[in-house]
């Protein structure tokens, strides 16, 4: 259900896919993606779930497993950057 | 000015059918300074996963995400207009957030979750200053219809 995704994870694996994000709102958990033509604002509970990440996938075309291994998202990304 | 979906038709003496969603609309209007952006009879749809609950925009691709109905909804109400209000500073026009939902998501609708009807009008002005939802007037709340 989204157990072990943080919000820092969420914005990890967006700046890697370069999309820019900044947290408006501590409490509220209110957070700004942009994206060339993309803008949005949108609020995450502290659980991120599954659901929502699949939202941003369809959206951001970003693969849904980079969610959960934040890591390989920015290895992969870093790779995409050198060719 | 940006109008999107249908003037509803003026009916003379004839009531509409009881339960027949209104066509979902966004008119903005701006003087240069001031923006009007009304959102009108948008469907949205919410839905349990496990322990959250998602809210999905059909007529405009958004969505949120809450522990509760009442949370998802004021998540999806406040996410929307700042929204609106980040497309305006940025782009001065809110184009590119109207977007309807793919064909995967309105497949839904008539299999899980429940169903609302939302409409909003906010006014954007001296956006240069704003960070927050000044200035917005919110006018009509979300209506709850059968599931």
């Amino acid at each position: 259900m989204g157990e072990g995704v943080s919000p820092a994870d969420v914005i990890r694996v967006f700046k890697a896919h370069r999309v820019s994000t900044y947290l408006v709102d501590e409490k509220t958990h209110k957070y700004t993606l942009e994206r060339d033509d993309f803008m949005e604002t949108v609020i995450l509970t502290d659980e991120v779930v599954s659901r929502y990440l699949q939202y941003f996938k369809r959206k951001l075309k970003i693969p849904i497993h980079h969610f959960w291994h934040p890591e390989q998202a920015e290895k992969d990304c870093e790779c995409e950057t050198d060719e | 000015m940006t109008t999107v979906g249908e003037k509803p038709k003026k009916g003379k003496g004839k009531a509409k059918p009881k339960g027949k969603p209104l066509e979902a609309m966004a008119v903005h209007k701006t003087d240069g300074t001031t923006h009007i952006v009304g959102i009108g009879n948008i469907k949205v749809l919410i839905c349990q996963d496990g322990d959250a609950w998602f809210a999905q925009g059909l007529d405009i691709d958004y969505a949120a995400n809450g522990h509760s109905i009442k949370e998802v909804k004021n998540n999806f109400e406040v996410g929307l207009k700042a929204t609106i209000d980040l497309n305006i500073q940025a782009y001065g026009h809110i184009e590119h957030f109207l977007k309807v939902a793919p064909q995967e998501v309105w497949d839904e609708l008539h299999s899980v979750g429940k169903r609302y009807q939302y409409s909003q009008v906010s006014l954007h002005e001296d956006l240069s200053k704003s960070l927050g939802f000044q200035g917005i007037n919110f006018i009509e709340a979300a209506s709850e219809l059968v599931a």
